[in-house]
């Protein structure tokens, strides 16, 4: 059987690990569900079998309408592409012997039919140089000893492979590398049965190049994906509308010759060169109904043990499928093992055996026949959980999953390497014709966020808590009665619900459609692969149109390395005045075409001489690279930058003009992904390991950049001083990659925003079009800490700021503490909108004193790690804390891939800090002692000095670190450790702290006199403490949306957790405290 | 004015000092309820509303039995199954309110820039009211419930039936109402009840001080003729409804410093009162005592003078008393004003007819008033219907003869802020009327 090619190739990439496996439900999401327009008809369970039945009309499609080939066209938007081998049929182009490749598209129509489209006749091939004596004679050669090689070759002919090679003949084109004159070159274009056979043939010809009468061969265009080949010379790119004229397509049915072999309503067959691609302009930028299925598991684990598909039951299923578009989810249904109590607004189907949930959800699932796939760590959690529990219980046909009837959907590992993402290893689970869109991978790929588990993901994007309970209390919720598998099955429900809101919220799903139509790629592969094939595919539509091939590039790891981005050296410090930025507008990109940098202008140092080019046709990069000039030969990066950049530019009129807002989140994505992709254009080239690196083009795109950098700088200073008539001289106190702050010493926004634009107007006119400097915005105050490293308040008009932008400082990063990044943004806060360097030196003096006498909050301290793996080389502080709770209890501990929250505490001295760290939740419960030094010393010191250094200079550390407001600290008594048995703890007095005998009493004699005024001193704690009480207790009441229920959620993201916890005991405290005066009456 | 007496011919030269005896009536402090609640903090909030709906359903029971007998099964909102099939549902309100204060929200913009807008009403458009029993809550639909005039917390039984959306849409509502009343004792003569509230010791202004030494005065039997005084005498009770300290509606955060200094102020004030008549002395929410109700009564060591008087009592918030036979019930304020920050309803009267139908004193505590976690029962139900049901710290003096359909008669003030307003109500217990009398 055909495999996808997508999982062969380079490998996709997932995420590393499932660090999220809780269930959750949010305030008032049960009224939410209730609320939803729902309609259902009683639906009944009926019928099994892989193949779709039709047994409830929420579930199956529309019925397609009769369709006459021989009148109607056939009108669809492909969501995906793969290919088989298969028999070639009657009156089809190609080849006529079977094995063929045959391509399938998958696709929607209009009226949500779901289509799979037979692609016949298109044939794989590559091109390899000849010697200049080749002709027709030694095609015919080269043909029938490559084809009788690759025969012999193939050790078990188990496609039965006839004749290997179809067809050689040869073309006349110009290679993409180096810019060689006008002449073409000839190649023989080979094509052969198989895509598979490329490599092998490339293989057998390298081998032995003269027994096939070439000498010294080299090959192009055999490394590209045969899906991506197909799209390419057919113009199709990803989600993409395609049309089947009538007459030129034939429809499967099954009582026809050809049967279908898809669960797809429609299939058909059409010849690979008789169906009309549009692009996705005007008209057929619309988008079809496709049905987006979220949905998440429940499983039964043991205490303290990850669950593991061979042994612990999948309880609970949740759905909720929308369509493209809609806002709320048209269908929500939850299957449980065992009974539960109905769930108003959604479906709940009960199953007393596991298997049979198992198998009916398959058949739901089939009979649904999602275009897209989504949830949330879908791929590496619940699909590989849900398949091997299936196969564990043997589960018959739970595993075909896609839309080809006979192919099973199988987990294999995957292991994406990207520039971008690093190295990741994942699950790839194959369902031909549908995508899966794991959010999680999304947001790994798209957003950097402190944690990415479900909750703090939601809460970020969609400022929406959720109720976290637990897994060791998921099997007794299970357990207990058909109430409790209801709130096991909300949670359930909650977790398939969110990652649709967020796929709206976050319109991934437009995004990523754009995206796969403006570089021509297939949907899945945006997420499966990284930006070169986004790349490669537009270079190729470009190559292909104008005559050029593509060489095939042997990656290797080359330690070549050029000079990166310039940074001009900073000029630290407090600026309070404003400063203006200039920046590039997409810098690299407009270099590339300002330059007419290309693969194919690039004149090889050894061609130099041959080619007798007029030095005045040559641009000379800074790197001291050679390129022809436009005039001579446009480039084709060049041409596809300046293609995307008029799409982006036309893409952002429209936007201006379009109203519904739907096709405006359309248009956005679009000149969204218009600028990702231009700008990944330059890292393609400087990819050592990619298709096509050249380090010629990204090293003279980067070195001028750097010296365009140095040129404004120079320009600015020069243009921009007194003896011009300006106030003041222009300094330029920092530049980066593209920008460059200057201070024009003008006081006023409104002055620099004029200097900014006029400066940048005229750099602008002495650089090489399309070059621009724009003038963006004005910082004011602005903080200028290292390299990378800054913060300000930022302005575009000069009524108000638009926002506070930091860059590089502690106020994101996930290794810190929260204490930290909310007192760095307290303290820029200060700095830059109050403009009171007091005030913020005053706000961390009294953080400091804070910490050291124990009023900050708990959760402020607590640093979370997530436990990856259990045997890392060095000891880490969450891995021994982790084995220490599983000492202490087993079921609640943290497993791997959990995060696992700690606090450092005290321990004797020389204690490594790894053996330092301890369990929130037990620090709170037993008050051990907090290690307050360690928090000022390594999480609080070095970020407060690094913003603290440009104002107060060197005494910055004095002031903060070793000041009066140090001198006094908390002196905290634990309840365990080894002294704790053998001490006890005398009362005191509570006005002067003197040790009483009677401890019944509050206060010695000598302070009897200032009772009431010491009982309401204490009686405001107590006020305070029930104050906050009360608001975090009914806030988690509201958040789990039940009165009457307990609070189950243990949510320790959530920012209210251990202060809830934390409230209660002091409260009891302060209780008894105030109990000693006394009861009030007598 | 009804102490206006006519200036009688011959007065003027003689002045004949009368005594004149304090009258008397008995009375009990039946608050214990309020006292002894549990105090573990180690405990969430379900258990008071638990106990709530427990309480509620026997009261409801017989209630709907004889509003709809017995024509309508009574299910729990798990039972529900049939679409459409009218049934009764007892549960307690809830009201999602888009508005309502968050400290989560609150926590996490502390980091944001814009600073939120203070609000003192917390209605919206948007807010929807569900019905929730022990497992699971429904939204509500219908014309019979006026969403902007009930709140959270309040305990119904209300039928109708689910509907496809899952919705359930309301034919009738069964309210509590107001519990029977006990016959009212007969008094031969005028027996008076002051309420006040708001005296307000620790703020910043002086300016009422003068009309509470006039109170004093007045109080005391220093005004007037002896006529006059001989009425004044029939005042047999003064209840201070909180706000000893500080007012309500204070919202600058009161200082530990400035209530320190009042402490000497309000033990003299109360050592004072007292010596002339019997005193209840409530806290209110921001006076030195828990902040959670039920609130305990003042601890005696913030009265070293007035402690020394049999007279001088200290007495929880909510208060409930029986004098002479009549039942006085009344809270220093906080629920009623909670209720009207989270309803439409903008009148103490008004709000306070509603919590008797409701038989609930305090329903949006613990949602939004702070509320001590309470084990096994809600204190805040009317057990009894009393005679005076007052709300301390109110805005201005109203009052109301609240008839019930049993009935009932309910004499409802709304207690002014006596910093604010300089008044204080005047309660007839004989016939149960009420005036206001301004000190200024």
């Amino acid at each position: 059987m055909n495999k996808r090619k997508q999982f062969k190739g380079p490998p996709p990439k997932r995420i590393k690990s499932n660090d999220d496996d809780e269930d959750d439900i949010p305030a008032s999401f049960e009224d939410q569900l209730a609320g939803m327009e729902s309609d259902f008809d009683s639906p009944e369970i009926v019928g099994d079998g892989p193949e779709n039945q039709n047994t409830n009309i929420k579930w199956s499609r529309p019925s397609p309408q009769d369709m006459d080939p021989g009148t109607t066209s056939l009108i669809f938007q492909q969501f995906d592409i793969d290919h088989y081998n298969g028999k070639p049929i009657p009156g089809m182009p190609g080849s006529q012997l079977a094995p063929v490749p045959i391509m399938r598209m998958y696709g929607i129509t209009m009226q949500g039919n779901s289509v799979c489209c037979h692609v016949h006749g298109f044939t794989p091939y590559f091109y390899v140089t000849v010697p200049l004596n080749f002709d027709v004679s030694s095609c015919l050669e080269l043909k029938t000893n490559l084809n009788k090689a690759i025969l012999e070759d193939l050790r078990n002919n188990k496609d039965s492979i006839r004749e290997a090679v179809l067809e050689v003949k040869i073309v006349k084109a110009k290679s993409i590398m180096y810019y060689k004159g006008d002449n073409l070159i000839m190649y023989a274009k080979v094509s052969v049965a198989l895509p598979k056979l490329i490599a092998a043939a490339k293989r057998l010809i390298e081998r032995q190049p003269t027994s096939f009468s070439l000498s010294d061969p080299s090959f192009y265009e055999t490394n590209i994906d045969f899906d991506i080949r197909f799209m390419v010379d057919t113009s199709v790119v990803g989600c993409s509308w395609i049309v089947l004229p009538s007459k030129k397509w034939s429809i499967r049915s099954k009582s026809g010759k050809l049967p279908p072999e898809s669960r797809c309503q429609i299939e058909v067959d059409v010849a690979w060169n008789s169906f009309i691609s549009h692009q996705p302009e005007g008209e057929w930028s619309k988008v079809a109904p496709v049905r987006i299925l979220s949905f998440d598991i429940e499983c039964a684990g043991r205490k303290g043990v990850f669950p593991e598909p061979e042994k612990d039951p999948v309880i609970q299923i949740a759905s909720m499928v929308i369509r493209q578009g809609e806002t709320e989810p048209y269908l929500r249904n939850v299957f449980t093992l065992n009974t539960c109590a109905p769930i108003v607004g959604s479906q709940v189907y009960s199953f007393q055996s596991e298997s049979e949930l198992l198998s009916k959800w398959s058949d739901f699932f089939r009979e649904l026949d999602p275009d897209i796939i989504t949830g949330y760590n879908i791929s590496n959690f619940d699909w590989p959980y849900l398949i091997n529990r299936a196969k564990h219980l043997k589960v018959a046909n739970f595993e075909f999953l896609g839309r080809i009837q006979n192919i099973r959907s199988v987990i294999k590992d995957s292991v994406l390497q990207s520039r971008q993402m690093g190295r990741r290893e994942n699950k790839s689970i194959n369902f031909e014709g549908r995508v899966p869109f794991d959010l999680l991978q999304v947001l790994l790929r798209d957003y950097k966020l402190r944690s990415y588990t479900l909750n703090a993901v939601s809460y970020h994007f969609l400022q929406e808590q959720k109720e976290d309970v637990h897994h060791s209390i998921i099997t007794d919720l299970q357990n207990e009665n058909e109430q409790t598998r209801r709130r096991l099955a909300m949670y359930c429900l909650k977790d398939a619900y969110l990652p649709i809101k967020l796929l709206n919220k976050l319109m991934c799903i437009i995004n990523y459609m754009e995206m796969a139509r403006v570089t021509g790629v297939p949907l899945l592969c945006l997420l499966t692969r990284g930006q070169q094939i986004k790349v490669v595919s537009q270079l190729l539509r470009k190559a292909k149109d104008a005559g050029y091939l593509m060489p095939a590039y042997h990656g290797q790891g080359s330690d070549d390395q050029f000079e990166g981005a310039t940074v001009i050296e900073p000029k630290k410090g407090y600026y309070a005045d404003p400063i203006s930025t200039l920046d590039f507008a997409s810098l690299y990109p407009s270099i590339m075409m300002a330059h007419n940098l290309c693969y194919t202008t690039l004149i090889s140092p050894n061609m130099q001489k041959d080619l007798n080019l007029d030095p005045e046709n040559i641009t000379i990069t800074p790197m001291n690279n050679m390129f022809v000039k436009s005039n001579v030969r446009k480039g084709l990066l060049p041409e596809i930058l300046e293609s995307l950049l008029a799409a982006r530019k036309k893409a952002k009129a429209d936007l201006k003009n379009e109203t519904d807002p739907f096709k405006r989140s359309v248009l956005d994505g679009r000149q969204l992904a218009l600028k990702i992709s231009a700008n990944s254009v330059y890292g393609f080239t400087g990819a050592q390991v990619g298709k096509l690196p050249c380090l010629e083009i990204s090293g003279s795109v980067t070195a001028y950049g750097r010296t365009m950098i140095e040129f404004t700088k120079t320009e600015v200073e020069k243009k921009y001083t007194k003896a011009n008539g300006y106030k003041e001289d222009a300094v330029v106190i920092y530049g980066d990659t593209d920008s460059v702050m200057v201070k024009f010493g003008v006081k006023t926004l409104l002055e620099s925003m004029e200097l900014g634009k006029e400066a940048a107007d005229f750099v602008s006119s002495k650089f090489v079009k399309p070059i621009k400097l724009e003038f963006e915005k004005v910082y004011y105050p602005y903080l200028l800490i290292n390299k990378k490293r800054y913060a300000g308040l930022y302005f575009t008009r000069t009524d108000t700021y638009d926002k506070m932008d930091c860059k590089g400082i502690e106020t994101v990063r996930r290794d810190n503490c929260p204490l930290v990044s909310n007192m760095m943004s307290m303290c820029l806060q200060k700095l830059l909108i109050d403009r009171d360097p007091d005030g913020a030196v005053s706000y961390a003096k009294q953080i400091i004193s804070d910490l050291l006498c124990n009023r900050i909050d708990i959760s402020q301290l607590v640093i979370t790690k997530e436990l990856a793996k259990n045997d890392y080389a060095a000891k880490q502080a969450h891995v021994e804390l982790a084995n220490k709770m599983k000492k202490r209890d087993a079921g609640t501990a943290p497993k791997l891939g959990d995060r696992v929250p700690y606090i450092i505490c005290c321990a004797a001295k020389n204690t490594p800090a790894y053996m330092k760290a301890e369990d929130p939740i037990f620090v709170l419960e037993n008050s051990v002692p907090i290690d307050f030094s360690y928090y000022l010393e390594n999480q609080l010191s070095k970020p407060l000095l690094r913003i603290f250094e440009p104002i107060l200079g060197e005494k910055a550390e004095s002031l903060l670190l070793k000041g009066e407001h140090t001198r006094t600290k908390a002196m905290v008594t634990s309840k365990v450790g080894a002294l704790a048995a053998f001490t006890r703890k005398k009362e005191k007095c509570i006005g002067c702290k003197v040790v009483i005998s009677d401890d019944t009493k509050a206060l010695c004699d000598h302070c009897l006199d200032k009772e009431g005024q010491l009982y309401i001193s204490e009686m405001f704690k107590v006020r305070h403490l029930q104050e906050k009480f009360s608001r975090l207790w009914t806030e988690c009441q509201r958040c789990q949306g039940s009165l009457h229920e307990e609070v189950l959620c243990t949510n320790r993201d959530c920012t209210i957790f251990y202060m809830r916890k934390k409230v209660g005991m002091e409260l009891d405290t302060q209780e008894k405290r105030v109990s000693r005066f006394g009861e009030p009456l007598w | 004015m009804i102490f206006k007496v006519a200036p009688s011919m011959d007065s003027g030269n003689e002045f004949n000092a009368v005594e004149i005896e304090r009258q008397s009536l008995d009375y009990k402090d039946c608050s214990k309820r309020f006292y002894e609640v549990s105090r573990d903090y180690s405990k969430q909030y379900a258990h008071i509303y638990a106990a709530r709906l427990n309480t509620f359903r026997n009261i409801l029971g017989p209630l709907i039995n004889e509003k709809w007998s017995n024509k309508y099964k009574i299910l729990k909102l798990c039972d529900l199954r049939e679409k459409g099939e009218p049934c009764v549902i007892i549960g307690t309100l809830f009201k999602l309110q888009e508005l309502k204060p968050s400290i989560l929200k609150e926590l996490s913009d502390q980091l944001e820039i814009i600073p939120q807008p203070a609000r003192t009403h917390f209605v919206h458009e948007t807010d929807t009211v569900v019905l929730e029993d022990e497992l699971q809550r429904i939204k509500l639909s219908g014309v019979c419930i006026n969403t902007d005039e009930i709140v959270t917390g309040v305990v119904v039984a209300i039928l109708g039936s689910e509907d496809e959306d899952g919705i359930f849409s309301i034919l009738d509502i069964c309210w509590s109402g107001c519990n029977l009343q006990k016959p009212l004792p007969e008094l031969t003569s005028d027996r008076f009840v002051v309420l006040l509230s708001g005296i307000n010791l620790a703020s910043k202004t002086a300016d009422h001080l003068f009309g509470l030494n006039l109170f004093l005065e007045w109080i005391s039997g220093f005004c007037g003729t002896s006529e006059y005084q001989e009425k004044i005498s029939k005042v047999v009770r003064v209840i201070i409804a909180g706000g000893v300290y500080a007012k309500h509606s204070n919202d600058i955060m009161l200082s530990e410093a400035d209530v320190i200094a009042a402490s000497e102020q309000v033990d003299s004030f109360c050592a004072a009162v007292s010596a002339t008549a019997p005193l209840d002395l409530m806290p209110g929410c921001k006076d030195p005592v828990g902040i959670m109700l039920p609130q305990k009564p003042f601890h005696y060591c913030l009265f070293p003078k007035a402690v020394a008087y049999k007279s001088f009592n200290r007495v929880s918030n909510p208060y409930e008393c029986d004098i002479g036979g009549f039942t006085c019930l009344g809270s220093s304020g906080e629920p009623v004003k909670d209720i009207m920050r989270y309803s439409k309803l903008d009148n103490e009267i008004e709000v306070m007819k509603k919590t008797l139908q409701w038989r609930h004193i305090a329903p949006t505590c613990p949602d939004t008033v702070p509320c001590i976690p309470c084990l096994d029962t809600d204190p805040f139900t009317m057990y009894n219907c009393p005679n005076i049901y007052f709300s301390g710290n109110a805005g201005e003096f109203s009052t109301e003869l609240y008839k019930g359909e049993g009935g009932q008669k309910v004499r409802l003030v709304a207690v002014p802020d006596f910093c604010d307003t300089k008044t204080i109500a005047f309660i007839n217990l004989a016939n149960l009327e009420c005036f206001s009398m301004t000190f200024c």
